[in-house]
């Protein structure tokens, strides 16, 4: 670790990241403790584990909910942001992008579900964070699936890392691996995603009961990998007699 | 909500936050302003300025959110220390001194018969192991983002005291949680 080398002790490690946690460092000391954190992997986790520990008070807290300003402001925030930013040299930027692909997502949704939702996000029921399978920290899309009311009407969404480049879809295409025999069903290609993709019930079916995605190049699953994700469901559901 | 559902959607808007998904920062709000209000209060009293503060510890959790490590820990609990620290700063910064309290969370928290953690035992439990005063000085610390010598004041106890109190009672709240 370049810097202080007092700062390998064990010892040292532990009351940096519990004081940090607790709030009594000064403010340059915890200026330097983030500093730290960002070359030492250890000193990182160990913060992440006291945050973890001493949360549980911040959960016996009642709510008091916010004036109405603070969002309005943020709002204000980040549109000016956006604006005063020339695209693609600061994050915020990239919320025109997201603007744009969540009003296309919206006149789908909306077609398809027949309900409006215009502030809120329709709760994810499944979602895999897509990872290269070269080593590289970053995920570059999260595939989420939604549960429609009706067969048929779940569907399934891409939705890109604006931070990387976007890369060519044609000729990629989706795996779901099932969690207990391992067998792979074809979701399809990977490009008809990019927007809003309706899904089958044996295909809603493939998604929840898998334990990863995956995405290949060609039409064929023995293909070379190039993403890959572990499906999580985040939302429960319920399991009606015509699912999908 | 079951608190396990809605940490599993805040985790959700987070990894999607991450991707700077303007959207899923709106849930993001909505599930999570009343709670970071009422900690930012704590540690910022004045209303006004709490709100201000607030604000600008959404702003960070927009800017800062691909820091996040889903891998090392949970999502709220990261937004939280964004948040006391966000306000910490800024209670620091404007030269008022915490308003010396009488809130009664304090002596729930650290008694023995509160009814609270209802969901947390283990913290609970270990906290009860310790003796009183560091206890009283570890919570006191956390929940009202006090400096060591804010604490030393508000507690009628030397610093050096105060300070090792507090190194003594966060190893023995270390040792019991991970036994």
């Amino acid at each position: 670790m370049p810097g202080n080398l007092r700062y390998r002790q064990p010892h040292v490690r532990e009351h940096l990241a519990s004081h940090y946690v607790l709030g009594t460092l000064s403010e340059r000391v915890r200026r330097r403790c983030e500093r730290l954190m960002r070359q030492d992997p250890e000193l990182e986790a160990l913060v992440y584990a006291w945050q973890d520990r001493m949360n549980q008070i911040n959960d016996e807290l009642a709510p008091v909910k916010a004036p109405e300003r603070v969002w309005r402001n943020i709002q204000t925030q980040l549109d000016s942001n956006r604006a005063a930013t020339p695209r693609k040299t600061g994050f915020w930027a990239r919320l025109s992008v997201w603007r744009l692909a969540t009003a296309l997502l919206l006149v789908v949704s909306l077609g398809l579900l027949l309900k409006p939702t215009p502030t809120s996000v329709q709760a994810v029921n499944y979602m895999a964070m897509m990872q290269p399978v070269s080593a590289q920290a970053e995920p570059t899309m999260i595939i989420t699936a939604y549960k429609g009311d009706a067969p048929g009407r779940s569907h399934l969404h891409i939705q890109w890392n604006e931070r990387l480049d976007r890369q060519e879809l044609a000729g990629l295409n989706l795996w779901a691996i099932d969690r207990d025999s391992g067998e792979i069903t074809a979701l399809g290609a990977l490009a008809q995603a990019q927007s809003t993709r309706l899904l089958s019930k044996p295909e809603w079916l493939a998604i929840k009961n898998s334990r990863e995605l995956l995405v290949t190049r060609g039409s064929s699953p023995d293909g070379p990998v190039l993403f890959r994700g572990p499906c999580l469901q985040l939302s429960p559901w319920e399991d009606r007699a015509t699912p999908g | 909500m079951h608190p396990d559902q809605w940490n599993r959607q805040v985790e959700a808007c987070l990894a999607q936050v991450k991707l700077q998904h303007r959207p899923a920062f709106e849930e993001l709000y909505r599930l999570t302003n009343g709670r970071l209000y009422a900690l930012t209060l704590k540690i910022i009293p004045d209303r006004e300025l709490a709100a201000d503060a607030l604000q600008e510890s959404y702003a960070k959790i927009w800017r800062n959110a691909d820091s996040y490590r889903s891998d090392l820990g949970g999502a709220w609990a990261w937004i939280c220390q964004l948040t006391r620290n966000t306000a910490i700063d800024w209670i620091r910064r404007s030269e008022r001194r915490p308003e010396s309290s009488d809130d009664p969370l304090i002596g729930q928290l650290i008694g023995d018969d509160s009814g609270l953690w209802q969901q947390h035992h283990d913290l609970s439990r270990c906290l009860r192991k310790i003796r009183e005063e560091p206890r009283t000085a570890i919570v006191s610390a956390y929940l009202y983002g006090l400096t060591h010598a804010e604490l030393s004041e508000r507690l009628q106890t030397p610093l050096g005291t105060l300070k090792s109190w507090i190194r003594r009672g966060l190893k023995e709240l270390h040792q019991c949680l991970e036994t």
